[in-house]
């Protein structure tokens, strides 16, 4: 008991592993009684009920559910005690020796139901937690809102009488929250009579079968078929759950899969905080840096920006973040920094209410500031930089290389006005690479100042050969150049071992500008 | 120097080694600022807030980055694109961004008025006043620290979000002789004519009319 996350627990660091284990056990509980409330709706003998989880340590995530059999003839009652242990021994224990796919069957018997637990391969669903959930009930007001908003869509449905229909409904899911409902498909399967109204404790059913769905992250679509029957004797149509199951949505052939997945796992863990450490988790979201949050703003903007920059077809910021990793983080944290501090922090705020609460808990102004910064990072990066720009973009890219050479702290402080930071591709092209990171390690050297003046007469002389060059001229451009004087690169002292002086290097790079770009 | 202790910036001095140059070791003709001479009988080399951004001065010594090596660099790479002579004093760490006083434009006291020197550009160094004499570029970098260290992301993450001297033209609109100066067209012969530039002059001078 005790201890905090690490690499052998396998734990994100800031999570105890006692407060796990008690999040494990109060998933179990409540999950037990969710399974209770749908196998105590069903009485038929032969039901078959089927629950598919992704199990991550216990972490259970629901991807499918299927009933088949609950239209026959009821059995006996039953001991519900009985049920009950042996729910919780299933799921409280069978969980913890393996991760994956996991089926848990319960077939009703005439006096009770057999459970079977089994596990099969399957490749992890993108809305599989890590974590377990330590809540005790799903919030009343989620089993309300959910019921009444069915509830009216089942008011519109009529059943022939002694026929049967199903219906397919949507249930739009965003991390745990109901964001729609959709009716997708009606179809006659029996026809009948006059036209019967739906019990209204159907809707009830259906949201008891529902609520375990929402326990999975990220944006999906529960598809739940309901199947309505009416029978002779009553005077209206009773139903069921036929299946239930997660539908996803097409990720981009260009995103970067492990990028998404170490989001996905970081999405997780500050809902986690946020949710359940309720004051200290929002606090302590709000004292992590952006540096710190990187991947969790860029893949928040990558997954769920799209609607805000629908304008902008193949957008330099989609393309940007589906790279993933650090070239998505550093273009993000990159093009933020031209953000004034105010706007900057804005953009982080509104991004951080969308990812923890939705995108329905922005206002109409909110909504249209992150469209208006969302509009403003697109179009900065495909524009000129000026000199106030130039000057905040070095700015970080000195801080951004100091982090990448901390041996170099003395150096800095003694001479480092001798050492300027270069960039290897010249921000005064920065808006021909729009969805580049300008600033990212492979494009800054240091250099001593002589190096840094003999380079700078080598792009005088391009731009003299091409005043408005191409993306590829450019990039042939700082080839020829880096093929000069690369040896000087990060070096405080001189080279070993150089052939050529400095200014032998600038007539050779002076002469491969002008062959590649004649007059 | 308070400022950098009162804020735990860091600060770095060394004792002088050599005697206070003179300008015809340096720079020939040029006379030497006499606040960078009382800077320099107490240090050989100093640095300032090298930490989050900061100041790096020129050592009067004979190491890599010294006022004789940065005069050397200048005159080859770079005066002959200047209208006025610049001596070059000090720099930002890790850029190619200097400090620079002009003696052409010094007042009656011999004080000379400080320049940013942005060597990047290819057509050569942009030139943008700061101060209307090192007494006074000190004043107003130790201000403009102070109001980096109340940013919110300063304190959250330490991180620098204003840039010198473009987010402060409200503490440059202090320095009265460096607006009479700039309001006289002064550096007109040096100043960029981009529209950034002008617009950020035009602030100082709106700032410093009240506006």
């Amino acid at each position: 008991m005790g201890g905090s996350g690490t690499a052998s627990t396998g734990l994100p660091p800031g999570l105890r592993v006692d407060e796990v284990e008690e999040a494990t056990e109060a998933e179990a509980a409540l999950l037990v009684t969710q399974v209770m409330a749908v196998a105590n709706a069903t009485h038929a003998q032969g039901a078959r009920l089927s629950f598919t989880f992704w199990n991550e340590r216990g972490a259970l995530t629901l991807i499918s559910f299927s009933a088949r059999g609950v239209s026959g003839p009821a059995a006996a009652a039953l001991d519900d005690d009985e049920t009950h242990d042996t729910l919780a021994t299933v799921l409280a224990e069978y969980p913890q020796r393996h991760t994956g796919q996991a089926i848990l069957t319960l077939q009703r018997e005439q006096a009770k139901w057999a459970m079977d637990y089994n596990v099969s391969a399957a490749p992890r669903p993108p809305e599989a937690r890590l974590l377990p959930v330590p809540m005790k009930a799903f919030p009343a007001e989620v089993v309300r809102d959910s019921t009444k908003r069915l509830g009216k869509m089942l008011e519109a449905v009529e059943v022939p009488t002694e026929g049967e229909i199903w219906l397919d409904v949507e249930v739009q899911l965003e991390d745990g929250r109901i964001e729609g409902w959709r009716p997708r498909l009606f179809q006659l399967a029996r026809r009948g009579g006059r036209p019967r109204p739906v019990s209204p404790l159907l809707a009830s059913y259906a949201v008891q079968v529902l609520l375990p769905f929402t326990l999975g992250v990220g944006p999906r679509t529960v598809l739940v078929r309901l199947r309505l029957a009416h029978r002779a004797q009553d005077t209206e149509a009773l139903g069921w759950v036929e299946f239930a199951q997660i539908e996803r949505p097409q990720s981009s052939p260009e995103t970067n899969a492990a990028f998404v997945a170490e989001y996905r796992a970081m999405h997780e863990y500050l809902l986690w905080k946020w949710r359940y450490e309720v004051r200290e988790g929002a606090e302590w979201i709000a004292r992590r840096g952006a540096e710190e949050m990187a991947t969790w703003y860029a893949g928040g903007v990558l997954l769920r920006g799209g609607g805000y920059l629908a304008r902008w077809a193949g957008s330099a910021t989609r393309r940007a973040l589906a790279r993933g990793g650090e070239a998505a983080t550093g273009w993000l944290r990159t093009t933020l920094s031209r953000l004034p501090g105010d706007k900057k922090r804005e953009f982080e705020w509104l991004w951080a209410k969308v990812q923890l609460e939705g995108e329905r808990a922005l206002t109409a102004g909110e909504k249209a500031s992150l469209r208006g910064l969302m509009e403003r990072v697109e179009q900065l990066v495909h524009t000129r930089l000026d000199i106030q720009a130039k000057k905040r973009l070095r700015d970080s890219a000195r801080e951004y290389y100091k982090t990448l050479h901390p041996e170099l702290r003395q150096l800095l402080e003694e001479q480092g006005a001798a050492f300027p930071i270069h960039h290897r591709r010249p921000l005064d092209y920065a808006q021909l690479f729009p969805a580049e990171d300008i600033n990212a390690a492979d494009n800054l050297v240091m250099v001593k100042q002589a190096v840094h003046g003999h380079v700078n007469r080598a792009w005088a002389r391009f731009k003299q050969l091409r005043p408005d060059p191409t993306a590829t001229e450019v990039s042939e451009a700082a080839k020829a150049i880096d093929a000069r004087f690369h040896i000087w690169y990060h070096q405080a002292g001189d080279p070993r071992g150089a052939a050529l002086s400095l200014g032998d290097a600038e007539r050779a790079a002076l002469q491969t500008l002008e062959r590649l770009f004649p007059n | 120097m308070d400022v950098c202790r009162h804020l735990g910036f860091a600060l770095w001095t060394q004792p002088p080694v050599h005697a206070v140059p003179t300008t015809a070791e340096l720079v020939g003709h040029l006379p030497f600022d006499p606040v960078l001479a009382a800077v320099y009988s107490r240090w050989s080399k100093a640095s300032f807030a090298t930490d989050i951004a900061g100041v790096v001065l020129a050592g009067n010594d004979d190491s890599e980055f010294s006022l004789k090596s940065q005069s050397t660099w200048w005159r080859e790479f770079h005066q002959a694109r200047v209208p006025l002579p610049l001596f070059i004093f000090g720099g930002e760490p890790l850029l190619a961004y200097s400090y620079a006083t002009v003696p052409d434009l010094a007042d009656v006291q011999g004080r000379q008025p400080v320049v940013h020197v942005d060597t990047y550009e290819f057509e050569g160094p942009l030139i943008h006043p700061v101060a209307s004499n090192v007494d006074r570029f000190f004043d107003t970098y130790s201000h403009f620290l102070e109001e980096v260290a109340v940013t919110p992301e300063f304190k959250k993450e330490k991180e620098a979000v204003l840039t010198f001297p473009w987010d402060v033209p409200h503490l440059l609109a202090r320095d009265l002789p460096l607006v009479e100066l700039l309001r006289e067209g002064r550096f007109a012969s040096v100043l960029p004519q981009d529209d950034s530039t002008q617009r950020w002059v035009e602030r100082i001078l709106d700032i410093a009319a009240g506006g």
